[in-house]
């Protein structure tokens, strides 16, 4: 077990590098910082004064190790348009991405699974194909498009949701929905085939057999099966969520990670998009783990194979 | 052998009968769009009509079949930038599905072939790409490197490579231990002749299957990134991009930035409608993809 536990974490760690090592080796082309934090007019000795503060004629291996060292400190500098540190931005909009993501997961969770379970129980049926047109449509339509097509809907024609910001839980709906129409269609579909798969099972026609009624067969015993394939492929997503998030934000100016990151790229803000992209790295490698690890402790069989 | 025929024969009868042809004939209509853009649109994609500026599509007031959907604030035909964008949206889904393709069937035939530390390198990089929040990614390589086809392609192929990586692994380890493998191997075939030309050909129906199933994600990602202002910049048409100039005028222009999403969304459904078919009818045993 602390096998399988240091190798994860290990694996984890190394990602964590990998990433650093991209962004630190992407930041060396935007140009030399100098030049963004020096007024035109500045003079060679100011220059070289401010390459020997940042230590930018240090060898790149040096560089990059005190940049690593100052981002596991927390210190990703400042942003080069509004100069304020750039964890304040981050820390003051993390709050707002997660409450955003977490409540299209719920959406995700409430509508998704069941719609998956109940397909496939109707399998064949018009509640199958229409729950399934619904998730390929959901699955092709992109989030910003959903999203326009919402404000227009709802708070153009209809006036009944605020389009833009954030604050009420009114200003939440839409832009969570968006979010989980796009990444709940997949879990519907997957949902349905696994659920299928496992309906189909030795098991699931033993408890059959053995008299128990079909609402147990399909919640007591084969939803929970059905489920493993089911957050794997949740966990596999977590790139799709991020991208989804970032359109979803942008569309309804919802002020989260996402909707900065936009912004510094709009202002070519190269500290801040650094420190959003490593921060939601970080985030990401650290549930992807504690999930491994969790399999981990579930199913014996993964227990052995590291 | 005749039973193998008699098996193909349904095949293509039953593909025949339940193919969605409409999903078929939008993408053949944006596949024409993109490769005649130039002959086939009305407009020049920046011809400037002013005095035509955020005129309404046909059936609203004021809107002229001269403009069918419309035009945008500089009172370009909103009908011939679909046409032209179709054309980035087209090119780069290709390109990325064929340069990820590459990557990804070469990096997991090897995998999956030599085995060993090889493969525990190989898949590790591959699980930790498929964990990353690629579209981050290539925002920081738009804002560094500068956004162009080139660089768009690049990316997108670079978060692609390894869902194909992964899965020719797997074909190519249960292939591997076959006789016909063995012989080869035994006839003195060397690595790379094997690779090529006794384990590709077996591995290219998935490979096919996997890129149907991805050309809708990639005209997706494009758009998203365009959208951000992160993909091939203007003035080059593309769909994502005029969802975003009309994003902020939708209560008084709504056709602005509709008509192009629409064109997102009918191709993006019909690519995913027919790749889904195809690997139903190719390879059932996909349909976890």
């Amino acid at each position: 077990m602390t096998r399988v536990i240091v190798s994860r974490a290990l694996q984890a760690v190394v990602t964590l590098l990998g990433v650093s090592v991209v962004v630190f080796a992407l930041s060396q082309s935007t140009g030399s910082p100098v030049d963004v934090l020096l007024p035109v007019e500045a003079t060679p000795e100011q220059r070289m004064q401010l390459i020997d503060e940042l230590g930018l004629d240090e060898p790149l291996v040096t560089q990059y190790l005190t940049f690593l060292g100052n981002v596991i400190q927390g210190d990703f500098g400042k942003s080069i348009r509004t100069k304020l540190p750039v964890l304040e931005l981050v820390v003051d909009r993390l709050g707002n991405s997660v409450l955003l993501v977490s409540t299209s997961l719920l959406f995700m969770v409430a509508f998704s699974l069941p719609l998956g379970v109940l397909a496939a129980v109707k399998r064949g049926t018009i509640i199958d194909r229409a729950a399934m047109g619904l998730a390929v449509l959901g699955q092709s339509l992109p989030p910003f498009f959903t999203g326009v097509l919402a404000i227009i809907l709802f708070s153009v024609i209809w006036q009944v949701l605020p389009a833009q910001g954030s604050g009420t839980w009114q200003h939440l709906l839409l832009p969570a929905a968006t979010m989980g129409l796009f990444t709940g269609a997949g879990i519907t579909r997957l949902m349905r085939s696994a659920m299928l798969e496992v309906l189909d099972s030795e098991y699931a026609k033993l408890a059959r057999i053995k008299g128990a009624s079909e609402m147990r067969v399909v919640w007591g015993h084969a939803f929970r099966n059905a489920l493993i394939p089911v957050v794997t492929f949740v966990v596999l997503m977590y790139g799709v969520l991020v991208a989804a998030a970032v359109t979803t934000e942008v569309v309804f100016a919802w002020p989260g990670l996402g909707r900065l990151a936009f912004e510094a790229v709009v202002w070519r803000d190269f500290p801040v998009l650094q420190a959003v992209v490593i921060l939601w790295a970080a985030l990401i490698v650290f549930a992807n783990l504690l999930v491994d690890l969790s399999y981990a402790i579930i199913d014996p069989r993964i227990r052995h194979s590291v | 052998m005749s039973e193998f025929f008699g098996k193909v024969r349904t095949g293509l009868g039953t593909v025949w009968r339940s193919f969605p042809l409409l999903p078929l004939l939008i993408v053949l209509l944006a596949v024409a769009a993109a490769l005649l853009a130039d002959f086939i649109a009305p407009h020049g994609p920046d011809e400037l009509n002013l005095a035509h500026a955020r005129q309404g599509w046909v059936f609203s007031e004021g809107g002229s079949w001269e403009f069918p959907l419309g035009t945008d604030v500089l009172g370009r035909d909103i009908l011939s930038r679909i046409i032209k964008g179709a054309q980035v949206s087209m090119a780069v889904a290709a390109g990325t599905v064929l340069l990820a393709g590459s990557i990804g069937t070469t990096l997991g035939s090897i995998a999956g072939y030599f085995g060993g530390w090889v493969d525990t390198v190989i898949m590790r990089l591959v699980d930790g790409w498929l964990a990353f929040p690629a579209i981050l990614m290539a925002l920081v390589f738009a804002v560094t490197v500068g956004p162009s086809v080139t660089v768009v392609v690049s990316v997108m192929a670079l978060i692609l490579w390894a869902r194909y990586a992964r899965l020719v692994r797997g074909e190519v380890l249960s292939l591997k231990e076959r006789d016909f493998i063995a012989l080869a191997r035994v006839a003195g075939g060397s690595p790379l002749r094997i690779m090529a030309s006794h384990l590709l050909p077996n591995v290219l129906n998935s490979v096919i299957v996997l890129s149907t199933l991805q050309i809708g994600w990639a005209i997706t990602v494009e758009a998203t990134l365009s959208f951000l202002g992160a993909g091939v910049p203007p003035p080059t048409p593309t769909w994502g991009g005029m969802v975003a100039e009309g994003r902020d005028l939708i209560r008084s222009a709504w056709w602005m930035s509709v008509f192009p999403g629409a064109a997102i969304g009918l191709v993006v459904l019909s690519f995913n409608l027919i790749g889904d078919r195809i690997r139903d009818l190719l390879d059932p045993k996909l349909r976890a993809l």
